[in-house]
């Protein structure tokens, strides 16, 4: 088995609201080997944002922060490192891209400087080569005539393009790990299947490792290797792609993966529901944060919470009625 | 020739070469001189039916103008040119005062909630406007109204006295819909009504949107850019791009055999759930992004990004025709079928 390039253990992030403390990040575990992509799924206010935001060390000070557990990126413990540390394994290590590219890249600020700025905070290179590299970056990212687009303004971009420009400052500086928060949640379907399939080329060029953020199960099955399912900021079920659509097992997983459409064959009837609301993080009561919501609840749902545990092979859930598997049933 | 209203009785909306332009940029200083005004051509030529009882899906990238062509259909945008029949009646003659008593029988249904209800409204008093405006029930029977539409839309009616920011996303879009069914509307354009709301949630809206159709004999334009949904709950789909429609068919017929190769680009894009069947799909990758409707391209809207484009696409304008029975499309490419 090829090497973990991040493993987090435990880790759990805090936030300060007024209805009190929430723990947004409640104590999950997961790695991401060399090379491969790992997706992150759930719906708003699961924590998967948050939990990009806390490997990044980007949650604003005042707001909360990491409160326990360890962030291992190629060997190096970032929950214990001081903020100037961990800013200069950003870029360098670990780039990330967020969902909206209109509010991520300075308005008024060139592209191509923004690109060549990244460069020269983090390696010792002159602007001329900066330049170089950014107009090669840009380029590769499938900006055409990037030399003249250089020095053009964000608001002459299109979406999809703009997005472009965001992975192009993630890549600048070779990171090993690229962090992706729906990058592709604002882009259109045309422009979102061309993004992917760049990411998808990209990665296999440099060989990174790459965390998407998604609440879309389709872009999953495209485009992950494996899937950590998050619901009420913790993680739910993990498996191998083909395993999690095959065979889920946590009730969240089947009923999500039985609530949308399919676009290979018409569905009769109605949609398959999952009732309620996710929880309030705030006031979550005792047991399984999914329990109210499930379709197969037993007794113990409602007062303990069930820990993430194997299932199958390489396959974890946390539910103490899991969906059966069903490759038994023949 | 490209019209299907001779086909079929029972039309509830009949949409006929219909434009909606706008006008955009700066006026010169003097009238006239420096004018950089240009146009829009948001909806540039739709020929479309609906039938009652049933939902067409109206699909299309951002910008393709399928939002104006839902407005235009409501008169809450004046078309430029064309027609809009509704119930045989041509909307787009009518007067302001003329067209209040259809504005009761067509409502609409916004993609974000949040921002279609009023936040200082209580949601019984936003359920309760229109209701009073359009005398559907005496003044005294109108809190009873909204407490019995409340609990249509599956939600108590202990709540009406509350705020909207006090709900869900996918609970204001409960709220939203009751107000459209409020004054006993026959037809409803769905705009994008579950792209804001989460994916455990999108579900409830759908079927609520299905079980009122059931329930109230309701025809829909259900505009979406999520192919998925709309192969769910459509009858007959319509596909834009760039203004104009350039394939339209019964949705089996749609999703099965795609003529457009524009339809077959989307329909490639969609992302199955389904990791072995994505592996084995044939993926059609666009390049590029769609043109400006200001400045369309020549012949053929769609040639600048089309896979199978010729020279002769430069120069014709394709027309929406019947390739296939039933089956329309606007593309020289896709040959006729001889019967």
């Amino acid at each position: 088995m090829s090497k973990a390039i991040l493993q987090v253990e435990e880790l759990e992030t805090r936030l300060y609201s007024r209805e009190g403390v929430i723990r947004p990040v409640n104590r999950i575990s997961f790695e991401i080997y060399e090379g491969e992509t790992l997706g992150i799924v759930g719906e708003s206010g699961s924590g998967k944002t948050m939990t990009a935001l806390s490997i990044m060390g980007l949650i604003p000070k005042n707001l909360g922060g990491v409160a326990g557990g360890r962030i291992v990126l190629d060997g190096e413990d970032l929950a214990k490192m001081r903020d100037s540390e961990v800013r200069r394994r950003r870029s360098t290590k670990m780039g990330m891209v967020f969902q909206d590219p209109a509010t991520s890249l300075n308005p008024t600020m060139k592209v191509g400087p923004q690109i060549a700025e990244t460069m020269k905070t983090h390696l010792s290179i002159d602007d001329r080569t900066a330049r170089e590299r950014a107009v090669e970056l840009l380029g590769r990212v499938g900006i055409p005539s990037p030399a003249d687009r250089y020095d053009s303004y964000p608001f002459q971009f299109s979406g999809g393009m703009r997005q472009r420009v965001m992975i192009a400052i993630a890549l600048a500086c070779d990171p090993m790990l690229l962090i992706a928060d729906e990058p592709t949640t604002a882009l259109d379907v045309t422009i979102q299947a061309q993004l992917l399939d760049f990411v998808r080329e990209i990665k296999q060029e440099r060989g990174m490792s790459v965390m998407w953020i998604t609440h879309d199960l389709g872009v999953v099955a495209e485009l992950c290797d494996r899937v950590a399912v998050m619901y009420a900021g913790s993680i739910v079920e993990t498996a191998a792609v083909d395993d999690l659509f095959a065979e889920p097992r946590h009730r969240y997983t089947s009923m999500l993966l039985d609530s949308m459409p399919s676009i290979d064959s018409r569905t009769t009837g109605r949609l398959t529901s999952i009732k309620g609301l996710p929880p309030n993080l705030a006031n979550l009561r005792p047991g399984c944060p999914f329990a109210v919501r499930c379709n197969a609840p037993v007794d113990s749902c409602f007062t303990e919470n069930p820990s993430l545990d194997l299932v199958g092979q390489d396959h974890m859930a946390a539910c103490w009625n899991p969906s059966a598997p069903k490759a038994s049933a023949s | 020739m490209n019209h299907e209203s001779d086909l079929s009785n029972n039309l509830l909306v009949d949409v006929r070469s219909l434009k909606t332009h706008f006008e955009v940029g700066s006026k010169g200083i003097v009238f006239g001189l420096g004018s950089k005004r240009r146009t829009v051509r948001a909806v540039d030529g739709v020929d479309i039916v609906i039938r009652e009882g049933e939902t067409l899906g109206l699909v299309g990238e951002s910008g393709c103008g399928k939002s104006t062509l839902g407005y235009t259909i409501l008169q809450l945008e004046k078309p430029t040119e064309g027609e809009v029949y509704f119930e045989g009646t041509d909307l787009s003659k009518l007067k302001k005062s003329e067209m209040r008593p259809f504005r009761k029988k067509m409502q609409i249904v916004f993609q974000d909630p949040a921002a279609a209800l009023d936040p200082r409204q209580t949601i019984g008093e936003a359920i309760g406007e229109p209701i009073r405006i359009h005398r559907i029930v005496e003044d005294d029977q109108v809190e009873e109204r909204v407490e019995e539409l409340l609990k249509t839309v599956g939600l108590n009616p202990y709540f009406k006295n509350r705020y909207p920011h006090e709900f869900s996303g996918g609970q204001q879009q409960r709220i939203v819909i009751a107000r459209a069914l409020s004054v006993n509307p026959s037809f409803i354009v769905a705009d994008e009504p579950i792209s804001a709301l989460d994916v455990s949630i999108q579900a409830q809206i759908i079927n609520l949107l299905e079980e009122l159709q059931d329930q109230f004999h309701l025809t829909y334009l259900f505009i979406s850019h999520d192919l998925r949904v709309v192969r769910h709950i459509s009858d007959r789909v319509a596909v834009m791009y760039l203004g104009k429609v350039v394939e339209r068919a019964s949705t089996d017929e749609l999703y099965s055999e795609p003529l457009h190769p524009y339809t077959r680009a989307l329909l490639s894009g969609v992302l199955s759930p389904d990791p072995v069947l994505a592996r084995k799909r044939e993926r059609i990758i666009l390049h590029g992004d769609v043109p400006s409707p200001i400045d369309p391209p020549s012949g053929c809207r769609f040639r600048t990004r089309c896979p199978i484009a010729v020279q002769a696409c430069a120069e014709q304008e394709p027309v929406l025709e019947e390739k296939r029975a039933g089956h329309w499309a606007a593309c020289l490419r896709v040959e006729m079928e001889t019967a």
